[in-house]
């Protein structure tokens, strides 16, 4: 071709280059992955991470579902005085009992006594807290050998008396030496849930009358027995019932059984030459003699049938102790005219302070309880009560009328019902005297609305037992005390049963319960939720603070940074210890020991955000788009948060989630000291719970366990979790730990 | 060289002086207790209050707190704790125990941690590397107070390896000492020689798959020679200032791990002080001050230390 045929190129010449088939951008078949897809992927890859951030899930679900679904009337009554019967129970689950989870623990040393408490224990209430007896008893050594050695002095004594009748003494005092025996040790697998803790089971404690009868119905509907029969002697422990012999053993009788020491409820024994109902004009005829014991003070009695002194003198036979002297006196023996003594059956093998109505002993302690037991005088209610009952005092008939007027708070008693409702109990009426008139008459006299209440209240249900095989109704199961105003009822109670019938469900503590009784679970579960409260809490406000100080810092540079990077040194060096206490000092005051601890976490926190974030600007403030932005005219808050901030996202991500376990361990260790003290009845902390378990360490490990696991798993599983996040929104970090 | 030193320490000066006047006054403006609930001590609490000028506005209380309490020396009396006693002397008692049991763990957690850490660098992604960077991580996240109650539990109650207590006395570097401190050791071992462990191993796999030890092998050095005359001296130069730091840090004392095993050292006292009410101010400013410069001189001495190990990293010279 020639020049001059390119410059006429007919438009023929020309065709238009065919549209169809062209290369085009082609629509991407697959869709873009964005930044945060990219990251989850790569997470994803990480089995490890994503297992922790799977267990924190669960931790998280734990701490916040917790008051949900595993909180019942036990974890509710948060100052509940009764909670420390119920401290130290290990874990116990029946779901989880295959894996050992059964709540018993091995006690290495139990010695005789406890044993002999277990048994007996065992006996009246029918739970077995010796789950197993691990080998032999044993015996210490020492004690052997003192014990020997004792008994060998003995008789070589007895060898070496110079006459016989020294030597008889001294053979007696032999043979009383060689009934003892040295106690036994053993080592006994125990279900403290029985036990409950220090009390050995069974415990005294005091009801009102209200009380006291919610509990017997609810013996009658379920069949458990909670109140146990009162015994006869005075003793600090509940849990004896029983006889006890020369070295402190339970008494047994020729069948190998346990001697009880049950109180009797009978107040009279006249049933045994008393038959049928009686009113009680009917005076008892016969005087039954009443022997002091120890004391030589006897005190001659004539009461009628219901058991009620009409007459008594006190005689001194023999020397008189002071403390006995005081009974002597003619005054004493008219206090007692009207009162209704609460003697009791003499048991066999009993040896003091038992009372025995016809030919036995009255002590002047059981007497002045018995004054005690006089009942109130009130206000004329014009009511009048005639009952009749059988010897026991049980009312087998009952009509209630009226003499008068009736005023408002008589005339609720003003009816069939009521007198229907004192039928089948044993009503420890007063009867009225010259000296104290208004005092309720049994038949034919006043009762006032107060006395009848206070009479009511007194009146003691005829009880069925369900543990108690020997009982006939003759049992004695609470003691009245307190005022005349406020009677109390100190009953001797099944703590195991108590608690069933106080909360509703069987004791079952997925994780124990803790010296103060709380149940570690719950609890624990509360100081979860703060730890995340905290951490996320704090953590966010840090990286809000952070980010902005650093995009500040980072994006100015210069003066700025250098001015900026002081003040962050300075809050920097400041030890975090010397912050919370400072601010636990100065704030804890006004708004309470949490704010105060956020207040210490977020002075210092942000600053490793704001480095990492200034850090990032520096990195992106230089480049390129940065520049066009500007040129275009982009302000700096739109340079700052719109194109340099999202390049830092992931940093920041990952910067906040890394600091969250050092934060925890931060919280846990200043509350584990007590420089922050968070304890409440429905707030703790980790480190409250670890401080309180840690004296525990030794015999109940588990009360540290669970906290002590707990925070360890969650730092392992945010170090994890932080560590999967780093690497995948900073793939060329991976590895560099 | 020197004159970035200098600008370091004059910074440090600074940075200290506006930490140690911001607790002044913030301790100041809190309550103390009345001198006359003091009973017999009365007259000695009256006596060295005056001396440290406690009726006197806030301005000149500071005077003389920096002429005579920070450069002077006296520190006032326990008035909470230590009735009447020195705060200094008592300070100075506790010392001992602290640095012992931390100098104790440091000797033995720091060549375990090399050990460990040069291993599973060396064995990188064979199982036994993954067998130490799973218990290391393990070990680093769990608190040293966790490991405290395993061996308290363990080693001392359930087998009767050791006492439960530290024994008395102030021979700290007797055996019977050493033993009596060992559940302490180890517990505070447990976190240093995980923490180490990470991070030699990652300073020395970087070192390891670096160029100029490609060098070094073609050049014919056996494996051991690179690895320790090359990879190994490489490798120090960050861990070695952050082994520096932690002897600075033993210093302080650990206040939990003290706490639980009876030491009687620096971390226990700041607890003790803490915890009346009001609390020991005397005690809690000492303790600050000491706390803060231990913070600044760890963090300078590491900073400098970096040049000393290694002369190319030049400090100060602009990037």
């Amino acid at each position: 071709m020639n020049k001059k045929e390119y410059e006429s190129i007919p438009a023929s010449a020309f065709e238009f280059v065919p549209m169809e088939g062209r290369m085009h951008d082609k629509k991407l078949e697959s869709k873009p992955i964005g930044y945060f897809r990219d990251a989850f992927n790569r997470f994803c890859r990480n089995k490890s991470s994503v297992v922790a951030a799977f267990i924190i899930m669960i931790l998280f679900l734990y701490a916040i579902l917790v008051p949900f679904v595993a909180e019942n009337k036990y974890t509710l009554a948060l100052t509940d005085p009764d909670y420390t019967y119920f401290s130290k129970l290990p874990p116990k689950s029946s779901a989880l009992a295959w894996m050992g989870v059964d709540g018993t623990r091995v006690e290495p040393s139990v010695n005789e006594t406890n044993y002999n408490k277990y048994n007996a224990f065992y006996t009246e209430t029918g739970y077995n807290p010796v789950v197993e007896q691990i080998g032999e008893p044993r015996v210490d050594p020492i004690q052997q050998a003192a014990y020997d050695k004792e008994v060998e002095k003995l008789q070589e004594q007895v060898d070496t008396a110079p006459n016989a009748a020294l030597k008889k003494q001294r053979q007696k005092k032999l043979d009383k030496k060689l009934a003892t025996s040295v106690p036994r040790q053993f080592t006994l697998k125990l279900d403290p849930y029985y036990l409950m803790g220090d009390t050995n089971g069974m415990l005294y404690i005091d009801l009102t009358f209200a009380e006291y009868k919610k509990v017997q119905n609810w013996q009658n509907d379920t069949g458990l027995q909670v109140i146990y029969p009162a015994v006869s002697q005075k003793l600090e422990d509940a849990s004896i019932w029983y006889e006890l012999d020369e070295s402190g053993n339970p008494l047994k009788d020729e069948n190998g059984n346990i001697v009880n020491i049950y109180q009797s409820a009978g107040k009279v024994e006249a049933q045994d030459s008393y038959t049928g109902t009686a009113t009680a004009t009917t005076p008892f005829v016969g005087t039954a003699t009443v022997a002091g014991y120890a004391s030589d003070v006897t005190v001659d009695v004539l009461y009628d049938a219901q058991g009620y002194v009409l007459n008594a003198t006190v005689n001194v036979s023999g020397e008189t102790a002071d403390a006995a002297a005081q009974y002597a006196a003619p005054e004493f023996a008219k206090k007692l005219i009207g009162q209704r003594a609460p003697f009791v059956r003499k048991q066999e093998g009993a040896k003091n302070g038992v009372d025995v109505v016809s030919g036995a002993t009255v002590t002047g302690d059981a007497i002045i309880a018995a004054l005690n037991e006089a009942t109130a005088s009130g206000v004329q209610s014009n009511l009048k009560v005639d009952m009749t009952f059988d010897a026991k005092g049980v009312v087998t008939a009952c009509t209630v009328t009226a003499v008068g007027d009736v005023n408002d708070q008589a005339a609720a008693y003003l009816s069939d019902e009521f007198a229907a409702s004192l039928i089948g109990r044993r009503a420890p009426f007063g009867v009225s005297t010259e000296a104290n008139p208004s005092v309720d008459a049994v038949a034919g006299a006043t009762v006032t609305a107060q006395s009848l209440a206070a009479a009511m209240n007194k009146a003691t249900p005829v009880y069925t037992s369900t543990r108690i095989q020997a009982d006939d109704g003759s049992l004695r199961y609470h003691k009245v005390g307190g005022t005349e105003t406020s009677t109390n009822y100190r009953v001797r109670i099944c703590l195991y049963n108590y608690f069933q019938y106080k909360y509703g469900f069987e004791a079952e503590f997925l994780f124990g319960t803790n010296t103060k009784g709380q149940d570690i679970f719950t609890r624990l579960a509360s100081g979860a939720r703060f730890s995340f409260i905290l951490a996320i809490g704090v953590s966010s406000i840090n990286m809000l603070i952070g980010a902005i100080y650093g995009a500040i810092q980072g994006y100015y540079g210069g003066v700025v940074d250098l001015v900026l990077d002081r003040i962050s040194d300075v809050l920097n060096n400041v030890p975090f210890m010397v912050v919370t206490t400072l601010f636990q000092l100065h704030l804890a005051k006004h708004v309470g020991p949490v704010v105060a601890l956020i207040f210490a976490f977020v002075l210092t926190g942000w600053i490793g955000m704001a480095a990492r974030v200034r850090m990032q600007f520096y990195r992106f403030k230089g480049q390129e788009y940065i520049l066009a932005a500007r040129t275009l005219g982009a302000s700096d808050f739109r340079l700052m948060f719109k194109h340099i901030f999202p390049n830092s996202l992931g940093t920041i991500i990952t910067g906040s989630v890394l600091v969250i376990p050092g934060m925890i361990f931060s919280e846990s260790s200043m509350t584990y000291l007590g420089i922050v003290n968070l304890e409440s009845s429905t707030m703790t902390s980790v480190g409250t719970m670890l401080a309180n378990g840690k004296d525990q360490l030794q015999y109940n490990p588990y009360i540290i366990l669970f906290p002590a696991l707990f925070v360890s798993m969650l730092m392992i599983s945010f170090n994890l979790f932080g560590n999967g996040l780093r690497d995948a929104f900073n793939p060329s970090l991976r590895g560099a730990e | 060289m020197l004159k970035y030193v200098i600008k370091r320490v004059l910074l440090l000066i600074m940075v200290f002086m506006i930490i140690v006047t911001m607790c002044f006054t913030l301790i100041k403006l809190l309550p103390s207790k009345p001198a006359d609930q003091f009973g017999k001590d009365m007259e000695l609490i009256l006596r060295r209050r005056e001396l440290l000028g406690y009726e006197k506005p806030l301005l000149e209380q500071y005077m003389i707190f920096l002429r005579k309490t920070l450069f002077g020396g006296d520190w006032g009396v326990g008035e909470m704790k230590y009735m009447g006693r020195e705060v200094t002397q008592i300070f100075l008692e506790k010392m001992p125990a602290s640095i012992a049991v931390n100098l104790y763990t440091m000797i033995l957690a720091v060549p375990l941690g090399l050990l460990l850490g040069i291993y599973a660098a060396l064995k990188k992604n064979k199982w036994q590397d993954h067998l130490i960077s799973t218990a290391v991580i393990l070990f680093v996240s769990v608190p040293s107070y966790v490991y405290a109650f395993l061996v308290q539990y363990f080693l001392c109650f359930k087998w009767g390896w050791f006492n439960i207590q530290v024994m008395a006395g102030t021979n700290f570097f007797s055996w019977q000492m050493f033993t009596s401190m060992m559940p302490a050791i180890i517990s505070l071992g447990f976190g240093t020689v995980a923490g180490l462990t990470r991070y030699v191993r990652a300073e020395l796999t970087e070192v390891l798959t670096s160029d100029f030890l490609l060098l070094a092998r073609t050049k014919g050095l056996s494996r051991a020679q690179t690895t320790v005359r090359h990879a190994l001296r490489n490798a120090m130069v960050p861990v070695f200032p952050m082994i520096l730091g932690e002897f600075i840090g033993i210093l302080g004392g650990s206040m939990i791990i003290e706490g639980i095993f009876g030491i009687p050292g620096v971390g226990g006292l700041y607890v003790e002080c803490i915890q009346t009410t009001p609390p020991d101010y005397n005690f809690f400013m000492l303790l600050t001050v000491f706390y803060t410069l231990i913070g600044l001189v760890s963090g300078i001495v590491v900073d400098l230390s970096y040049s000393f190990i290694d002369p190319r990293i030049r400090m100060g010279s602009k990037k």
